[in-house]
């Protein structure tokens, strides 16, 4: 029996908690090894976009655009209406669902290299589109309750609930007024650095190679010790989990199937390969827990920003990881024999 | 629990299984969904149960302080 070096190390780090062995894992290495794969990643995705950079490419980021904003559309409902979550608690949540992991990206990538699976490189920037879209909604879906803020982004006490839909001029002007949250939208680590090393990617084209040895070819090395660290973070979620209760488990599972479902049919309407409409599954799929949470704490200090957290980290990564990944796989491959 | 939370877990908990047990000709992932299933549908019926125990007993506790109180009168 083989199995795949990186759960390998995932299913290492959640039995090395639950045996209560203690890891020091230092949060800095943690940082480090999370900053090599966006770095990584980035670059990857520059390169690529600089040999296949075409017109088509446009009306692909806008599909995607309109997928990260459809995504928490349906989470909403499910949490609100049935899971009878507060609203600003089910539209915290379902902005983790509509945004996107770069750790979950990065194992499906070495997943598809693996099993030999050739993909669009240049997906990292849809990563990167992914990221902000579901923040928008999350603040849109969570208005009638938000805490109204000042110009600089405080809050400054709860508004009366407000029984109608949410104003997108109101919305907009809401935005614009929040400098930090605009600041946490467009210059988290994430959107930095990818950006950042995407267009240096683009620019330097053919000469990233020169430090391909660090950023490629140490990236599954990388990936295991960062998959090492997240099982022993997943781990230490579960009584949160428990406590939670079985429909939130139940949520995140049945969410990264809709989502994987979606982004299967969007990978194949934007006419991608199978290995890029697996790596769109898998967008769709996963769920935030750096950029999001972040996000969110500035524009919805009153949700229960642990339960997100927990869900997106102790529950859907780990289903994406072990089950998700193949899962989608096997779908994929049925639709596109 | 309430009776629209046991509905969709266990619609989850069935697509899971069925899901599962279509992808476990392919790949063994497809046992792992089985097996999520199969747990998520005990788990989510064990809960119930034990809510609507509790939701019962508490009734009757209520119920009993209630006739506690009127014999006193």
């Amino acid at each position: 029996m083989q199995i795949d070096v990186s759960i390998g190390f995932f299913l290492l780090g959640v039995v090395a908690v639950l045996a209560g062995a203690k890891i020091e894992f230092p949060k800095s290495l943690y940082q480090a090894l999370m900053l090599f794969l966006m770095i990584a990643i980035g670059l990857k995705g520059g390169v690529a976009l600089a040999e296949h950079a075409s017109w088509a490419l446009l009306s692909q980021s806008i599909y995607i655009l309109l997928f990260g904003l459809l995504l928490p559309f349906i989470a909403f409902p499910i949490l609100h209406y049935i899971g009878l979550f507060e609203r600003h608690d089910a539209a915290s949540i379902a902005a983790h669902y509509g945004s996107v992991s770069v750790g979950t990206y990065a194992v499906a990538v070495a997943y598809l290299e693996s099993k030999n699976i050739a993909y669009e490189a240049y997906i990292p920037l849809f990563v990167v589109l992914l990221e902000m879209p579901a923040i928008v909604v999350g603040i849109m879906l969570a208005k009638p309750s938000t805490p109204s803020m000042s110009a600089d982004g405080e809050v400054s006490g709860f508004s009366q609930p407000v029984i109608k839909a949410p104003n997108i001029k109101q919305l907009v002007l809401k935005l614009s007024s929040s400098k930090k949250l605009l600041h946490e939208m467009f210059f988290n680590q994430g959107i930095v650095l990818m950006v950042g090393s995407l267009i240096i990617g683009f620019l330097a084209a053919e000469k990233t190679y020169s430090i391909a040895p660090l950023f490629f070819d140490l990236f599954n090395g990388v990936l295991a010790l960062f998959l090492l660290e997240m099982g022993m973070v997943a781990a230490s979620r579960l009584s949160d989990i428990k406590r939670a209760g079985s429909f939130i488990l139940a949520f995140s599972v049945a969410m990264p199937l809709i989502g994987g479902f979606l982004g299967c049919g969007l990978g194949m309407l934007m006419g991608l390969s199978t290995g890029g409409v697996i790596l769109i599954a898998v967008l769709g799929a996963s769920a935030s827990y750096i950029a999001v949470p972040a996000a969110m704490r500035v524009v919805l200090p009153q949700a229960n920003h642990s339960l997100s957290i927990s869900a997106s980290l102790g529950i859907t990564f780990p289903f994406n990881v072990i089950l998700g990944i193949p899962v989608y796989t096997v779908i994929t491959l049925w639709f596109m024999g | 629990m309430l009776y629209r939370q046991l509905i969709f877990n266990l619609v989850v908990a069935f697509t899971l299984v069925l899901l599962g047990g279509l992808v476990a000709k392919s790949d063994s992932a497809g046992l792992g969904l089985v097996a999520l299933g199969s747990g998520l549908s005990l788990l989510t019926l064990m809960s119930f149960r034990v809510g609507k125990r509790k939701a019962r007993h508490s009734t009757t506790l209520t119920q009993t302080v209630s006739v506690g109180d009127n014999s006193c009168r």
